[in-house]
Parts: C-alpha cells; sequence; structure tokens
C-alpha cells in the first residue's frame, strides 16, 4: 500500500466512500470476485463447517442410544493413535499412491507437453487423443483397467505371455505387491493427459523470441530448456502440481473400483478408510473427523507447493 | 549428412508419437471392440482381438433399453451450463486477482481452494438437504450450482496464473488508445489468454460430464438423470454387461473427442506480438 | 355455533377412528383400498427381469387408489445403501417403501428409519415366511421389514463331466478337493472351482459357508465365538484352494461376475455362486454350457453335519418418518407385494426365490423352475449373516483378515485370532 493518506482510515470506509484510487480497486476487485465467492461460500461453506462440527462429536447413526455429546477432539485421537493404526496406514498407503503417480505424471505430462509443442502434420489429432483419457469417465476407465489386469480375460497377462516375459497368468490386483502399482499404472494413464493439457498451455505463451535470442547466442537444447522454459514454466507447473496432488490424495473412484482397498487392505487410501467409517459404519463423528484430516493434509501440501516453487501468484506483475 | 540425421531424429520422433498415440489410445480402441463383439465371443479365454462378426446389438439396447439420448442431453446442458458460469466468474476473479490491489489475496486464494479440497462424500448429506430446503432438487440449477463451487478453484487458479503473464504494458496502451476497462478487458487481455480460458474450459466441461455422486443423489427422476448415473443403471446385481457399458462408453466419449478437436486449435491461439510460432 | 362445531368435531373423530380401524391394522389378509387417491413412491434397484413391471401391473389394477411412483436405483448393493444412509439420516421423507438387502434390517432399524411392521404381521403371518430371511429382518424381537424374495449360496457343478466319470456331486470339501485334482485338465477344464474371493461382502457370504459347514460360527446371540478351532480348519479350506491352485490365481480378485465367467466358459468344474447364475448358464447367450449343469448345496468340511448357505435376498421396508395416509398405503403395499399371490408373479416372471414357505410346493412355480425343489431344503436351513446393528464393521473385520489369510500374509490362527479381538470390541 502506497497511498499515505490511508493511514488513518479503515478499508471498509474506502469500500462505502471510494475517494482514493486504491479504495476504488478495492471495491472494482469486490464486485468482480463476488459471484465467485457467493458460489463458493454460499454451497459449501456451511456444509463444510458442519462436518467440521460433527467431528467434535459422537454420533453413530445406528447407536442413537449413544446420543450426540461434545467430545472435543477425542475422534482425532481415537484415529490416530487407536485404530490399530489404520488410519497411519491408510495415510501411508494414500502417500505412496500420491507420490509415485504425481512424479510420474508431472515428468510424463512434460515430455508430452514438449512432444506435441512443436509443429508436426497430425498434430491436432495427437492432440485430441492425449484427452482421451481423461474424458472417459473415472469408475469407467477404472472398470476397463480392471479388466486389463484380470488374470484370465485380461490384456495385460495375454501380451505378456505372448511376448514371453511371464510364463504364468499373473493376478495383479489380487497380490499385495504389485496391486497399488497397478493402481498407480492406470492413474498415470488417465491423468497425465491433465497435466500435459496444463503444462502445454503453460509452454504456449513462452515468448519464441526468447529461444531465438538464446540460438544466436550459442545455447544447445538443454540449456534453453532449463534456463529459459522451466523457469516460465512454473506458474502453470505450480497450478498443475497443486491441483494433482490435491485430486491423487483424495482419489476415491479408482481405487474402490479397482479394489476395494484389497488386497489383504494393502491399496486402502485414506479416502476409501473415510468412506467406510461414514457410510458403512455410519460412524458420522469419526468418518467426519477422518474428512477434516484429509483437508488439514491437503491444505499442508498446497502451502508447501507455494512456498517451494515460490511463484507468488497473488504479488501483482 | 546434416539432412540424413535430421531425417533419422524426425523418424524417431515419429515413431515415439505413434507408440504414445497407440498406448494412449489403446483402452479406447479395446472398448469399441468389445462394443461389437458378439456376444457368444465377448468371454472368450484368452480374448480374441478382434470379432469375428460385427454385432451392433448393444448400441442399440443402449438406446432402447433407457432413455439414454435423455441422459445426454442432460450431461450435455448441465456441463456446458457450468463451464460457461465457470469460466465467466472466473475470469472476473481472476483478473481481480492478477491486476488489482487489495487486502487479504492470499486468503482468498487459500480459501478457493480449500473449499476444493474438501471431501464431498462427507458433505453430501448437508448438500441434499440445502438443496432440498431451495426446491432444487431434479432440476439442472440443483447440479450446476455444486459442480460450479467445485470447479471454480481450478479455473481461477489457472486464469489468474495466466493473466498474470500478460504484460501491463498492453493494457496501458489500450488506455492510452482511450479504451474502457471493459473494452481493454474484452479486446486485448481475454484473447492473449485464450489457452487459459480453453483449457478451463475442457477441465471444467469434462469434470461436469463425468461426475456421478452428486448427479446420483440429488437427480433421482429417470428424466433428469446424467450419464454416468445413466451407465450405472446398465449393471445387474451381480452382471456387469460388458458389451453394453462399452457401446455406452464409446457413445458418451466421441462427443468429447469431437469437442477437443475444434477446441484445440483455440488451446495453442498464439499471441500477437512476440508470438509463439504455434 | 359453539354447538354445531362440537357436533362436527365428534363426527370428523368417529369417522377417522372408524376408517383407521378399516384402511391400517389389518390382521392377517392384505389391506384395502383407501378411499381417497394417495401416491407413495417406491424406489428398489434395478430389476433386470420384466417382473417388476408385471408386479406393478397386478398392483395398480387391484389398488386403484394407491398410485406407485416408481424410482429406479443402479442395481448394486452399495450404491444403493449409501443414498438411503445420506437421505434417511437427513430425515427425507420423499421414499415411502424402498427395498433393503437383507443385511441392513438391524442397521436400519437400529437408527430408527425404517418403521417397525410387528403390528401389520401377526406371528401367524410371520411363521408363512422362511426362517431364515424373517430372522434376517429382525432386530432385538422388532421386524423392520418384511422378505421379498431370497437367495442363498449354491454349488455349480459341470454334471455332464462328471457323469462321463461316473462321479457323484461333492458333498464335502476334500471331495471337491480330489475331483479337481483328478478331473483338471480333461474335457477343456483349466480349473477346479471359482468362487468369490475378492476382498468385499460377498467375501463373507463365501467363507460363512465353510466356517457353518464346518460346525464354527461367528455370533452366538451378542456372544463373540469366532476363536475356534473348526473356523481355523475352513480358513485352512480357503487358503489351500487358492495356494494347492484348485482355484485360479485371480481368485481372490473375484467377484460374483469374475467367478461366472469361466464356467460360463467350460473351463471351470466347479463354482459357488447365487441362483442367478443358473438362468445365466441355461439362458443367456454368452453360455458355452447349456443344460450341462448341476446344483447341490455348498459342502461341508471334516467337522461339519450338516452344509449351511448364507442368505441373500432382499426385504421391502417402510420409512418411519412418513404421514399417516402414506404409511397406510405403503403397508398395503408392502403386504402385497409380500403375499403368496405377488411372490408366484415374481417366482415365475422373475425366477426369484419365493419367501413363503407355501410357494416351494406350487405346481406352476416348480414347473417353472423345477430344479427348486431340490432346493427348498436348502432355503429353509439357510442362515444370514451375523444379526448386529453394526454388521458391516463385523464384515470389514472379517474381510480384511480372510483376504490376509487367503493370499498368505498372515496364518489362518493370526486370522481368527484378530478377528475375534475386533469383532469383541463390536459387539458389546
Amino acid at each position: 500500500m502506497t497511498n499515505p493518506t490511508k493511514v488513518t482510515r479503515s478499508p471498509w470506509m474506502g469500500l462505502i466512500r471510494p475517494t482514493t484510487n486504491a479504495d476504488r480497486e478495492y471495491r472494482l476487485a469486490l464486485a468482480l470476485m463476488a459471484p465467485a465467492l457467493l458460489a463458493i461460500l454460499g454451497v459449501a461453506f456451511f456444509p463444510i463447517l458442519r462436518t467440521m462440527w460433527i467431528s467434535l462429536h459422537t454420533r453413530v447413526l445406528n447407536e442413537p442410544g449413544l446420543g450426540q455429546p461434545f467430545v472435543g477432539l477425542q475422534n482425532y485421537v481415537d484415529l490416530v493413535v487407536g485404530s490399530d493404526g489404520r488410519l497411519l496406514a491408510s495415510l501411508a498407503n494414500t502417500l505412496k499412491f500420491t507420490v509415485s503417480s504425481v512424479s510420474l505424471e508431472l515428468v510424463l505430462g512434460l515430455l508430452i507437453a514438449l512432444l506435441i509443442h512443436r509443429e508436426f502434420t497430425g498434430r491436432g489429432l495427437v492432440r485430441a487423443s492425449v484427452l482421451v483419457p481423461w474424458a472417459i469417465p473415472t469408475a469407467i476407465s477404472s472398470l476397463m483397467w480392471r479388466f486389463i489386469f484380470d488374470d484370465r480375460l485380461g490384456l495385460l497377462n495375454d501380451i505378456l505371455a505372448r511376448i514371453g516375459l511371464i510364463d504364468g497368468y499373473q493376478a495383479w490386483l489380487g497380490n499385495p505387491k504389485t496391486a497399488m502399482a497397478a493402481i498407480v499404472a492406470t492413474d498415470v494413464w488417465k491423468t497425465t493427459p491433465f497435466m500435459a493439457l496444463l503444462l502445454l498451455a503453460g509452454l504456449q505463451v513462452i515468448p519464441w523470441d526468447l529461444y531465438e535470442a538464446a540460438r544466436v547466442d550459442g545455447a544447445g537444447a538443454w540449456t534453453s530448456f532449463w534456463r529459459i522454459t522451466l523457469p516460465l514454466l512454473k506458474p502453470a507447473m505450480l497450478v498443475a502440481l497443486v491441483f494433482r496432488t490435491l485430486d491423487a490424495f483424495r482419489a476415491f473412484d479408482i481405487v474402490f473400483v479397482m479394489t476395494g482397498g484389497g488386497p489383504a487392505n494393502s491399496t486402502e487410501t485414506i479416502t476409501v478408510y473415510g468412506y467406510k467409517t461414514l457410510m458403512r459404519y455410519l460412524d458420522f463423528g469419526h468418518g467426519s473427523a477422518i474428512a477434516v484430516i484429509i483437508f488439514l493434509c491437503v491444505l499442508s501440501i498446497s502451502f508447501l507447493y507455494i512456498k517451494l516453487l515460490g511463484a507468488n501468484l497473488s504479488k501483482e506483475v | 549428412m546434416r539432412n540424413t540425421s535430421a531425417r533419422i531424429r524426425w523418424f524417431l520422433f515419429y515413431v515415439a508419437v505413434v507408440l504414445f498415440v497407440v498406448f494412449v489410445l489403446f483402452p479406447f480402441f479395446w472398448q469399441i471392440r468389445t462394443s461389437i463383439m458378439p456376444p457368444e465371443q465377448i468371454n472368450k479365454m484368452p480374448p480374441d482381438w478382434l470379432p469375428s462378426r460385427w454385432h451392433f446389438g448393444y448400441y442399440v439396447r443402449v438406446f432402447t433399453e433407457r432413455p439414454f439420448l435423455t441422459f445426454l442431453k442432460n450431461s450435455l446442458i448441465v456441463a456446458s451450463t457450468t463451464t460457461l458460469v465457470n469460466v465467466t466468474i472466473g475470469a472476473f476473479s481472476a483478473y481481480a486477482l492478477a491486476r488489482l490491489r487489495f487486502p487479504f489475496k492470499n486468503l482468498v486464494l487459500s480459501l478457493v481452494l480449500a473449499v476444493s479440497m474438501f471431501p464431498v462424500i462427507a458433505i453430501v448429506s448437508p448438500l441434499f438437504l440445502f438443496m432440498k430446503n431451495l426446491k432444487l432438487l431434479n432440476t439442472y440449477t440443483g447440479l450446476v450450482l455444486p459442480y460450479t463451487t467445485f470447479a471454480l478453484p481450478l479455473c481461477i487458479w489457472i486464469l489468474t496464473a495466466f493473466f498474470r503473464e500478460i504484460p501491463k504494458e498492453l493494457e496501458e496502451s489500450g488506455k492510452v488508445d482511450g479504451a474502457t476497462p471493459m473494452q481493454t478487458f474484452t479486446k486485448i487481455i481475454l484473447p492473449l489468454a485464450a489457452p487459459g480460458l480453453f483449457t478451463s474450459a475442457i477441465l471444467v466441461f469434462i469434470s461436469a460430464w463425468n461426475e456421478f455422486l452428486l448427479s446420483l443423489t440429488f437427480n433421482t427422476a429417470d428424466n433428469m438423470r446424467t450419464v454416468p448415473v445413466g451407465i450405472a443403471l446398465f449393471s445387474g446385481e451381480f452382471e456387469f454387461p460388458w458389451g453394453e457399458i462399452a457401446a455406452a462408453s464409446v457413445i458418451v466419449t466421441v462427443p468429447l473427442i469431437i469437442m477437443v478437436l475444434a477446441f484445440q486449435k483455440r488451446i495453442i491461439a498464439g499471441l500477437t506480438s512476440g508470438a509463439v510460432k504455434g | 355455533m359453539k354447538r354445531f362445531a362440537a357436533v362436527a368435531l365428534a363426527a370428523v373423530l368417529v369417522i377417522s377412528i372408524v376408517s383407521g380401524c378399516g384402511g391400517s391394522k389389518s390382521t392377517g389378509s392384505v389391506g384395502t383400498n383407501p378411499d381417497k387417491p394417495v401416491t407413495i413412491t417406491y424406489a428398489r434397484g434395478k430389476d433386470t427381469t420384466p417382473a417388476h413391471d408385471a408386479l406393478m401391473e397386478a398392483f395398480q389394477k387391484k389398488y386403484t387408489n394407491i398410485k406407485i411412483k416408481y424410482v429406479e436405483m443402479p442395481a448394486g448393493s452399495d450404491v444403493q445403501h449409501d443414498d438411503y444412509v445420506t437421505k434417511l439420516s437427513a430425515g427425507d421423507t420423499s421414499v415411502d417403501v424402498f427395498t433393503i438387502d437383507i443385511i441392513w434390517p438391524p442397521e436400519f432399524g437400529a437408527a430408527k428409519w425404517t418403521l417397525p411392521l410387528d403390528e401389520y404381521f401377526t406371528k401367524a403371518e410371520q411363521d408363512k415366511f422362511l426362517p431364515g430371511p424373517l430372522a434376517g429382518n429382525k432386530w432385538e424381537g422388532k421386524l423392520y421389514s418384511i422378505p421379498f424374495y431370497t437367495d442363498a449360496g449354491l454349488l455349480f457343478y459341470r454334471k455332464d463331466i462328471l457323469d462321463k466319470y461316473g462321479k457323484k456331486p461333492p458333498k464335502t470339501w476334500d471331495e471337491v478337493i480330489s475331483l479337481s485334482k483328478e478331473l483338471v485338465g480333461k474335457d477343456g477344464i483349466e480349473m477346479g472351482i471359482t468362487f468369490q474371493g475378492n476382498q468385499y461382502e460377498g467375501l463373507v457370504c463365501d467363507v460363512l459357508e465353510i466356517m457353518r459347514g464346518n460346525g464354527g460360527d461367528v455370533l452366538d446371540g451378542k456372544k463373540v465365538v469366532i476363536n475356534s478351532a473348526n473356523n481355523v480348519e475352513a480358513i485352512k479350506i480357503m487358503r489351500s484352494l487358492v495356494e494347492q491352485k484348485i482355484a485360479p490365481e485371480g481368485v481372490t480378485t473375484y467377484k460374483e461376475a469374475e467367478s461366472l465367467r469361466p464356467f460360463l466358459e467350460g473351463k471351470s468344474l466347479f463354482m459357488r455362486n447365487w441362483p442367478y447364475a443358473w438362468a445365466q448358464a441355461q439362458n443367456s447367450a454368452e453360455s458355452k454350457i447349456k443344460n450341462k449343469v448341476g446344483v447341490v448345496s455348498v459342502p461341508i468340511g471334516p467337522k461339519g453335519s450338516k452344509p449351511s448357505a448364507t442368505l441373500g435376498g432382499w426385504n421391502i421396508a417402510i420409512n418411519g418418518n412418513i404421514p399417516k395416509d402414506r404409511k397406510d398405503a405403503a403397508v398395503t403395499f408392502a403386504k402385497w407385494m409380500t403375499s403368496d399371490e405377488a411372490e408366484k408373479i415374481n417366482a415365475l416372471i422373475g425366477s426369484r426365490l419365493p419367501t413363503r414357505k407355501a410357494l416351494y410346493e406350487d405346481a406352476d412355480v416348480l414347473k417353472a423352475n423345477p430344479h427348486w425343489k431340490d432346493f427348498y431344503s436348502v432355503f429353509v436351513n439357510a442362515t444370514p449373516r451375523p444379526i448386529y446393528p453394526s454388521y458391516p464393521k463385523i464384515s470389514d473385520a472379517m474381510q480384511i483378515n480372510v483376504h490376509k489369510a487367503i493370499t498368505g500374509q498372515i496364518t489362518a490362527e493370526e486370522a481368527v485370532k484378530n478377528m475375534q479381538d475386533a469383532i469383541a470390541k463390536i459387539v458389546k
């Protein structure tokens, strides 16, 4: 704030009776953001607050005799310390899934974006085909891949056996050692397009003359990439990473449809555990607490990203 | 010498592209193949790669057993409306966040993001009550509203990032030329942010098109159901009619591909000055 | 004026009592057609057979003043369960009557979502139903829903192959294993048995059959009795099916559809599945084994004396929060849908197993489904899963531990001990 005359006036006064440019900007900003804020706060805010409130109570729907007493943070303590380590195990599974899929998707997404950024015949078709995995509804593509991993009818076993890489049909989703990898593979197939699209859009706005100038100065492809592309891609990468990590952390359909949390509960992510607690055990107290834990984890991760990538989106240019 | 090495590089490049496209599209081709596979061949172990004859019965059943055209219409209306609403109010908010000065910006961005981070399964019940009280069950608005809520954050973040990249000088020059802020916004800023706009549009459209849980809970009337719920209705208690499901998913994906093909040029709409070589 | 009002009030009271008597508290027979038109909303999972339409038509003809608004849900049990939980926990009254899976009545009843039906079905009336399904609909003595159609696990086998080699259908698990070892590799048979081994509710159904068929059980009233040598042996039997490759390696990922497929393709000698598989084997275009299938009860273990099929099936429940006129109409609907007349339509047109004993001796029903005559004993003795409001928690504990055991992650002894500990915490 560089306007010295505002030192003694509160910003709210500036809204009601704008006198300075800063006030006008503030007013305009609020007007522009009002519809969005209304949609978000109006619809989601109160349900979210309500869930947080419920998480501080005992509430088991099929045991109404327990009442709904206020228990403070007891639900959270139960989950973290009790529950036979199930919460922590599910968090570990979630992290395994998130880290593997997001890093693979970032690298592959970048490669693909670079690939289709150049000009070549058939580029339009390639671009359109890239979106097909993302376009198919998750429940269906999870079913499709479950079929592909099937031990008797699955394509994967068929192809690998024909090439000779395996000698017996494997039950990919039935083996605790390979099940998570199979789910990650499916997610990578499905979501890399999302990353690629975001990164491609980011690549599009990097001015070409920067590369020209670099070439004239004698820089090679790798140096251009490292010194020009990556830094200028940071904002797009930040958006892509934040949203992709959020989604991976909260992935539900893909795990539930493919393995239901098995085999031997080895793929139970925190969302699957939360779903079971809410909808199977009808334990809305602990279930809401799990939802809040997911929310807090995801919030922390995004703060981490914003700090790490240093791209302060809101800083004025 | 230079020509040969360049030729080899291009050849390898094309090989990579082809392999990549095959990997990406293969499951989709498998769905197409399954959708025209005659019933006696569909469960064959090990599976046949190509059908012995083309069987279109599944496609017929998709449209005759259920009002699938109605489902498609509903999904189209809901998804398009959500996309339009999102991109519009998202663009306004993003502009404010990228250009104007006001306090609590980071708080706003975080709040906006936070809302989209909350697991929907935990808030379905209160959301249901909310829609019920507003008499928005079994309507289009009843779905567009929550879809917008959950898709706005992505839209706002993408567009904020894009608006930030646009040099301020362009707006200044607009002002100098006598354009109003609105004109600067629509004639200069928006075209430059086109890649971001169309990217957000496609992503929002697809997520609204594929949403299942809220649609199942809010729109229970048969004539108001959307496509993902419609597809779930094909299955029996224990049976998965693979033929119909494959046919339905092909029907559902093809318009999306066409839309993307139509839009993908806009995604790369370049800058005018200092242009990206497309 | 005052006097007129008092008389009018008295008249209204009398009329309402009289009409109330007539409509709601029917003793044994089905209800009567109300005087004014009433619309009730009926929700059920999609019916893959034409029976639903036939039932609706028959009902409307008889009860012209009760209009049915039908809401079709996806057929999957879980999806329906979650939707009902979401709506009923919000006090929703948009659905008046709905069908519920056999494992939900204690849950929904304890949550006070469904109307207790004891005053509408006398003991004499209740006795006309199969005991197993009826028991599954009760909790703490109250009836929370009424059985509509039932399901019980069966062992399917390739009759043509067993006949060819002069073998009799197996009665014990040992026989299943030895027959498999002998006949796999002949006549296109690649595997001995398929069953539901995925980590989900179906696994509990299957493992309960082996446990109870070996003299073990999970709950005895409210006492947890799962920790027994019989149960350890039962789990070892299931594990041996996987380990000795009697079942295909992917069986630990199979649900009903996956276990049916190899059998329909003629590759499996045995299959444990629900009765729907019979129609699939005989009539579906994908079946390669038409008229080659036989059915028998699920096998018993060395310590068992009689087979114990696990119950499936769906039941009719009434929303507890709806206003009186809809409640009365809903009760009439529920009574009719579970009457001999309606269940017969369901049996003839939909091949759904009736829950009323009399129909298993009905000539028309047996003509349409001759194999049901032999099943009567199976269905009379079929047992529901452990009856407790928190059954889903019990099921979860069993699913996880049994799956760990059959994938070789833990031993059968450890699995049983874990289940005992977990379930003891749940059942108080």
